[in-house]
This record gives C-alpha cells, sequence and structure tokens, in this order.
C-alpha cells in the first residue's frame, strides 16, 4: 500500500520511515498509527487516512502521507519529496479535517518523523500516570491552602491547568525548589485539541512555568520530575522547542538550562515582528534583560501594542520599564507619562476593537462570542508616532467622531491612529497631513474624554472614554508593578 | 522615533490665578512627598495630578492661539519643581529670549516637555553590549531544604566577596529565609586575618539596591554577654502580637516599612531608622537586644548593618542576640553578634 502510494504520486520513501514503522514506539502506538498494510476498512490504516483526507474540507497536497492521528480532527502527516529531488529528513505536519482559517493548517508539528512518533509514545505512555498524580496534587493543594484561603508561597507545589473553550488542553504542578535554586515541574501534561492551533497547550504551558521561574527568582534552571527520581523534558515540549528551533535539554537531559529558558522564553511570548525587532535592539544595547521583557508581556503589565508604541517613539524605554522617573523630575516625567499615556489608549483602543461583538451582527445561528472576535495587527510609525491598524471593519472602529459614510459596514478599512495624551497644534497640523495622504483610510486623532474641548473644528477625533487622570491613575499602576518587579 | 521639545506657553492673565493656586498647592505636595517615609507615593501622585491640570491648561492656552514658543532647551531647575515658569529664571541658559521676555513682563509660562516631535531619537544603551549572561546553574550538596538555601546564599556571598568590584560582587538578600541570611551575615562580619574589609552593594530582586554591606569588618565574639541592661524588641509590630507579653517593644513599625516599595528603598529606611535608635542607647551603658525576628529580607539587612556600623562606632557597647520564629517550636536562638 505504501509503494503504490508512492509509486503513483512519484514521491521518494521519506528517509528513516520504515525504521519508524519498526521500531517498538510505533508498535506501542499500535491502534494510533496508520499502517500501510492493514485493510483500508480499520480505522488504524494507511487507506483508511488517506480517504479522511480525501474527505478533508481542504484536502492536502498529494505527497502528504498520514502518519498517526493529532486529534479527533486532525493528521500528523509527512511531506514526501518528488523522486529525483534531494531527499532532507521530511518534517511532520498537521492536517486538520475541518474547515479552519487557512493560517493554522499545515503547522509543523516535529522536524523528524522518527523523533515525532518516539516522543508520542513516551507522552502517552507517561499520560496516565501523570494524570494521577496531578489529581493528587491537586487534592492535596485544595484541602491545605484554597479551603483554608492561604495563598501559597513560591516553594510550595501548586497544579496549573489551561483550558481553551471548556477544553482542558494541559495539566502541570511546579515549585520553587532551593536544592538547585529554580524551579521544578513533577507533572508536565499536554495535548492537542482539534480547536486549538498547533503547540499551543506546549507554548501556554512553557509561558507559565517560565513566568514563575522568573517570579520567583532562582537561576531559571527548570527541573523536571520529582529529586531523587528526575524524569527528562517532557517528550511534548522537547517536540515544540524542535518546531519552533529552540534545542531543550542539551545541557542535562533532565533539565532546561537558564541559557536554553532565555531562548524559549523569548520564543513563547507572542510578539509582532516589528516589536520583536525593537526588543532585540534595545536587549543587544543591554537596556534590559530578555527575562524582564519577556515577563512584563506576558504579565500584561503592557500589552504587546502598548510595549511596541513605547519601544518606538521613546528614549526613555529604560526609566519607564523601571517604572519611571521621580515627581520632581516633572520635565522627565511629563515626556514619559505623555507616551504612557498614548500607548495606554492605543491598548484600550486596540482590546475594544478585537473584543467587539461581531458574533452578534452575523448571520450564523449560534452566537460564539470568542470564535467571533477579530485580531487586529498594527504597525507603529516611529518617525510621527502614529499607529496604523489594519483588520478592523468599519463598525468595529470605535470612539471615532468622523463621517464614515464611504465604507459599506462590515469592510475592513485601514485605521491610521494618532494617540495623544495632550494633544498640540503640531498634533493637529500631523492628522490633517496623514488625512490628505491616505484618502480611503479612517484618521483620527485619539484623546481623553476631557481633551476634545482642545482640539479644533475639522481634526479627526476618536475619544477615549478615559480622562487623563483615569489614564494617569492606571499608568501610576503600571509603573508600580515595574519598580518592585524583578529585574 | 520621535523626539522631545518643549512647548513654552503663555497662560493668559484671566487664568494666571488659578495657575499660580495650583502650582502652590503643587509644590506643597512635592514637599510633603520629601517628608513622606520612601516608597510612598501619596503625596507624589497628588502632586502629579495636579500637574496633569496645569498641563491640561497650557495644552488648551496653546490650542486658543496663546503665544508659544518650541525648544529643544529645557529649564532645569524650576524653583518648587513644577513646569510653571514666573518671575525671575534662574535657569536662562540656551533659553529662548521670548520666554525671558514673556517672564520680564510678568506672565506666566508653563513648559510642555512633550515627546512626539518628528525626529531621530538616541536610544541608549551601547549597541553589542547584550544583555547580561544567563545565570550559571547550581547544585547543593545536601537534602534538606534549609541546607540547600544556606548553602545557596554562602556560595552566592563568597562569590560575591571573592570578586567584590566584578558583576557578581553583592549580596542577593531576596527570597532568603530570615535564619539563613543572619547567620551568613554574623559569619561574614568577623574579620579575617590578612583580608581587608569588604563593603559589598546588595542588589534586590527587583534590581534595586540598598546601601553598601560592611563584611570581614569587625572581631566577633559568640559569647553572650552576661550583666548588661537587656532590652527585648520584636523587629517588626503586628507581626506576631502573641510576643507582646515578653518584649519591651518593636524596633520598627510594620505599617512603615511593610509597604510596596522597591526594597532598596525600604532596607536604606529601615538603616537610617535603626541607626537613629541605636546611638539613642547610651553608649556608656552597655546594652543587649534580643531581637525576635520576622521574615522580611530589607528589613534584616538595614538592621545588622546598623548594627554592624554601630559596633564599628562603639566597640563593645552593644551585644544583639536573634531569635527566629520556626514556627510551633516557638523561636530559637541564634549566633551573638558583639565585638570581642
Amino acid at each position: 500500500m505504501l509503494q503504490a502510494f508512492l509509486n503513483e504520486r512519484r514521491l521518494q520513501m521519506p528517509r528513516g520511515l520504515t525504521e519508524v514503522y519498526d521500531s517498538p514506539e510505533a508498535r506501542s502506538l499500535h491502534s494510533y498509527i496508520y499502517w500501510p498494510n492493514r485493510s483500508d476498512e480499520e480505522t488504524n490504516s494507511l487507506g483508511w487516512a488517506l480517504q479522511l483526507l480525501r474527505d478533508a474540507s481542504t484536502p492536502p497536497p498529494d505527497n502528504y502521507l498520514p502518519l498517526l492521528p493529532v486529534d479527533e480532527m486532525s493528521i500528523a502527516c509527512l511531506a514526501c519529496a518528488p523522486l529525483g529531488v534531494p531527499d532532507d529528513v521530511p518534517s511532520v505536519v498537521r492536517w486538520h479535517l475541518a474547515n479552519i482559517d487557512h493560517a493554522f493548517q499545515d503547522s509543523p508539528l516535529d522536524t523528524d518523523v522518527g523523533k515525532y512518533v518516539r516522543s508520542v509514545a513516551e507522552e502517552l505512555r507517561a499520560r496516565n500516570a501523570g494524570l494521577r498524580n496531578m489529581e493528587r496534587i491537586a487534592k492535596r493543594y485544595y484541602s491545605d491552602f484554597v479551603e483554608k484561603s492561604i495563598r501559597p508561597r513560591g516553594s510550595v507545589l501548586r497544579p496549573v491547568q489551561l483550558a481553551c473553550q471548556n477544553v482542558i488542553i494541559g495539566m502541570s504542578a511546579l515549585r520553587h525548589d532551593a536544592e538547585f535554586d529554580g524551579l521544578r515541574v513533577p507533572v508536565y501534561v499536554t495535548c492537542e485539541a482539534a480547536h486549538v492551533a498547533t503547540h499551543e497547550a506546549n507554548r501556554g504551558m512553557a509561558a507559565l512555568i517560565l513566568c514563575d521561574a522568573f517570579q520567583n527568582g532562582g537561576t531559571m534552571e527548570i527541573r523536571f520530575g520529582e529529586r531523587g527520581k528526575e524524569d527528562s523534558v517532557p517528550p511534548a515540549l522537547s517536540r515544540f522547542g524542535r518546531a519552533i528551533g529552540v534545542d531543550l535539554g542539551m545541557e542535562d537531559a533532565n533539565c532546561i538550562s537558564p541559557r536554553e529558558a532565555r531562548n524559549l522564553f523569548l520564543a513563547v511570548t507572542p510578539m509582532p515582528d516589528d516589536l520583536r525587532v525593537r526588543c532585540a535592539d534595545l536587549i543587544d544595547r543591554g537596556l534590559m534583560s530578555p527575562e524582564r521583557l519577556c515577563y512584563t508581556l506576558m504579565s500584561s503589565v503592557w500589552s504587546a501594542i502598548e510595549l511596541d508604541y513605547v519601544f518606538a517613539t521613546s528614549a526613555r524605554v529604560e526609566t519607564i520599564l523601571r517604572g519611571g522617573s521621580p515627581p520632581e523630575s516633572r520635565r522627565h516625567r511629563l515626556a514619559e507619562i505623555e507616551t504612557c499615556r498614548a500607548a495606554a489608549m492605543l491598548g484600550m483602543l486596540q482590546r475594544h476593537i478585537d473584543n467587539s461583538d461581531t458574533a452578534a451582527r452575523s448571520n450564523g445561528s449560534v452566537r460564539v462570542f470568542e470564535d467571533g472576535s477579530p485580531r487586529v495587527s498594527w504597525s507603529v510609525r516611529s518617525d510621527v508616532g502614529a499607529v496604523a491598524i489594519a483588520g478592523a471593519t468599519e463598525e468595529g472602529i470605535p470612539w471615532a467622531s468622523q463621517d464614515r459614510e464611504t465604507h459599506a459596514p462590515g469592510e475592513i478599512v485601514p485605521l491610521v491612529c494618532v494617540p495623544r495624551g495632550l494633544p498640540t497644534p503640531c498634533d493637529h497640523q500631523l492628522v490633517r497631513d496623514l488625512q490628505k495622504k491616505h484618502p480611503s483610510a479612517v484618521v483620527g486623532l485619539l484623546v481623553p474624554a476631557d481633551m476634545v474641548d482642545t482640539v479644533p473644528e475639522g481634526i479627526p477625533l476618536m475619544v477615549c472614554p478615559d480622562r487623563v487622570a483615569a489614564l494617569d491613575t492606571d499608568i501610576e499602576r503600571r509603573l508600580a508593578m515595574l519598580r518592585v518587579g524583578r529585574l | 522615533m520621535t523626539i522631545e521639545r518643549s512647548a513654552f506657553v503663555v497662560i493668559p492673565e484671566s487664568l494666571t490665578p488659578q495657575i499660580l493656586e495650583l502650582e502652590r498647592r503643587a509644590g506643597a505636595a512635592l514637599r510633603r512627598a520629601q517628608k513622606l517615609s520612601r516608597g510612598d507615593r501619596t503625596e507624589a501622585i497628588r502632586f502629579e495630578s495636579i500637574h496633569a491640570v496645569i498641563d491640561q491648561v497650557a495644552v488648551a492656552a496653546m490650542a486658543n492661539g496663546e503665544p508659544t514658543v518650541y525648544s529643544s532647551a529645557a529649564v532645569d531647575r524650576v524653583p518648587g519643581g513644577t513646569s510653571v515658569l514666573h518671575g525671575k529664571l534662574l535657569d536662562r541658559k540656551a533659553i529662548p529670549e521670548e520666554i525671558v521676555g514673556w517672564l520680564a513682563a510678568d506672565r506666566v509660562v508653563v513648559e510642555l516637555r512633550m515627546p512626539h516631535t518628528p525626529g531621530e531619537t538616541i536610544v541608549g544603551g551601547e549597541i553589542g553590549h547584550g544583555p547580561p549572561p544567563p545565570a550559571m546553574r547550581w547544585k547543593s550538596s545536601g537534602h534538606d531544604l534549609t541546607t540547600a538555601a544556606r548553602e545557596r546564599f554562602e556560595f552566592l556571598l563568597s562569590v560575591a566577596l571573592n570578586s567584590p568590584h566584578g558583576e557578581d560582587g553583592t549580596i542577593r538578600p531576596s527570597d532568603v529565609s530570615n535564619t539563613v541570611l543572619t547567620e551568613c551575615l554574623r559569619q561574614n562580619v568577623e574579620a579575617q586575618n590578612g583580608a581587608e574589609r569588604v563593603d559589598l552593594r546588595v542588589t534586590y530582586r527587583d534590581g534595586s539596591e540598598g546601601p553598601r554591606f560592611p563584611l570581614r569588618a569587625l572581631q566577633m565574639s559568640d559569647d553572650r554577654p552576661q550583666k548588661w541592661r537587656v532590652l527585648r524588641f520584636a523587629l517588626m509590630s503586628i507581626r506576631h502580637v502573641d510576643m507582646d507579653l515578653v518584649v519591651d517593644g518593636a524596633w520598627l513599625r510594620n505599617s512603615k516599612v511593610s509597604r510596596p516599595r522597591p526594597a532598596g528603598l525600604t532596607d536604606e529606611m529601615v538603616f537610617d531608622t535603626s541607626l537613629r535608635q541605636l546611638r539613642c542607647l547610651d553608649a556608656s551603658v552597655p546594652t543587649l537586644i534580643c531581637m525576635y525576628q520576622t521574615g522580611l529580607e530589607p528589613a534584616i539587612m538595614g538592621f545588622y548593618r546598623a548594627v554592624v556600623c554601630h559596633l564599628i562606632e562603639h566597640p563593645r557597647a552593644l551585644a544583639v542576640v536573634p531569635y527566629y520564629y520556626q514556627g510551633d517550636r516557638g523561636f530559637v536562638e541564634g549566633t551573638t553578634w558583639r565585638t570581642t
């Protein structure tokens, strides 16, 4: 069957595949592997899987060979090289059977078929024991801390759980361990779910673990299993590391070293490309540590768009990230706080657009609000302190006062926003210029609610519902968190 | 990237009294802020909210066409700490002449330092400097957590003592237990033959630094002095009220010490308070302080730094015996801090 599949499509036998089928790991996954030598009627046969892929909402390319199911609605496939083409070790990708956004289709699961099958076999073998362990830890934690309303110290074993739309996709337990001044993770269980992006459970869990390691102090070393009975880096996490190009467990198979943790932290922290470039520059200049930066983003002290704006437009990044200048340096403080006001209003605007209830206006019979959330992208124009926002619909843009009847309802319109806490005549002119330059875009001067009267008529406005004082209170809260957080 | 520029705005005469009143209130808040304990931002926030109103009025004046001058220069020292200029200008360097003229005509001018002027800003730092290297891995030899924590702190302290001027030459007290911190410091305060006194930096996890801590500075004795005046203190009030029957008082007020502020500031505040209180003790009457401790690292660092400094100034006038809270076991006596 396999040879027929390859011959029919003029494909090479993927390197290492025969050995994989013969391996004890594949035999331990007997009921999952799509065996080439089984009858097409059997659900673990290659024929059955090929039929599933043919019936998929979007069938995969012809050279995709199904290997084993990822979940009930997606399949791990090998991309086989055509005959005559140099054959690298083929990577393993995930193909969804349902109609999903193409951005999430064909995502890499692993870089090597042998390592993939081995890691899945190891993961499934350890899963039941891990779940039992989790249950025990959770019960104890509940009785010792939840019932008594006691906040645990970092050295207490704490269970954590990740869920997406009521589906649990990851569970773990962690505590700071003085033995090596790092984080110990005795249990790590994750899974792929049909409605969740590939490796998202691993990304989320890794982010959570790294944030905890950072918050608890220590070296950022992360060790797995119990003391005296350690485990290697969890196979699912290693697989995720390979898929994103971050090697884990290379210095010591049972741990993520501080150096590996730094690379992983940067990789799992979601950042748009522009922000990533700006962060790399600031890290290169020694203005901040990668761990501090990632933690600032992950703990939502500043959101990505807010931090992007601050990095792009202010020379006072270092002082802002340390909590700001003292009040007696009013001049410095005003420059910092004005940047922060603009960033905070932008963050609010982005959340408003992202959380606009598009489901309510859709024709679908079931209103699932979470699924209806669009995600806008942005680009900060660092030369003028303006932000171009893409992906917002006409009616999804809030707070705008200008007449925008030129756009049809539901139409995606570009938005150019100039956020200013204290708008000056120069900013008014900037907005006029941008409006002339981008006639098809919605251009707006984004100001606090109590600064509207200072803007002359004819300037397109976006009025943030917060007043200057409310923005400043929010900014003070964030800066206070930065002042006492780990550097 | 945008650059900063100051806008100097003339305030309309009709609004001058209000602006001057706001300036007076802002200045008063700032002066009160300087009297508060370190890290207490109550008055600083009040100052900023009053000044935000001044800024808003200035922006409105600018929008109404009041005379405005933009300049990359700025006034560095304004009396009162606000950005309101009136009367005599102390710092005339690089300030546009118009402003000097306005002030000479008794007008009130507000400086707004705006960060959004188009232009190329010089970003700080040094290209290629890179981030601090990741921490080195470390493993304790012991099996219990207390031993491991002690070993870790001793290890970091020995690294710091071996290279006091390097990047690792700092004491890192964050998350170190009360017992381990006090005992390790006590051990290393002891002068060593041939080794010079080392004043190490103290760095907390939030990046803040306390004053330097003198180590290898004193000839110490473990003996508890006899027949000295004994004073019993809880290191901090409120923490263990059941101790009130045992102690003569609390050394530090919890409400002043346990505030959300950079740990280095708390350390400095405790140090200043402790040194002042120790100096209040009559040096001619040797005093034994029994200190019942609870674990707040900056408080421990600040108090014992003050003890060391006091012992350097007045050897044999003071002894401190720490008592560590051990849960059900009550308080356990630690090593005495006194000079030979």
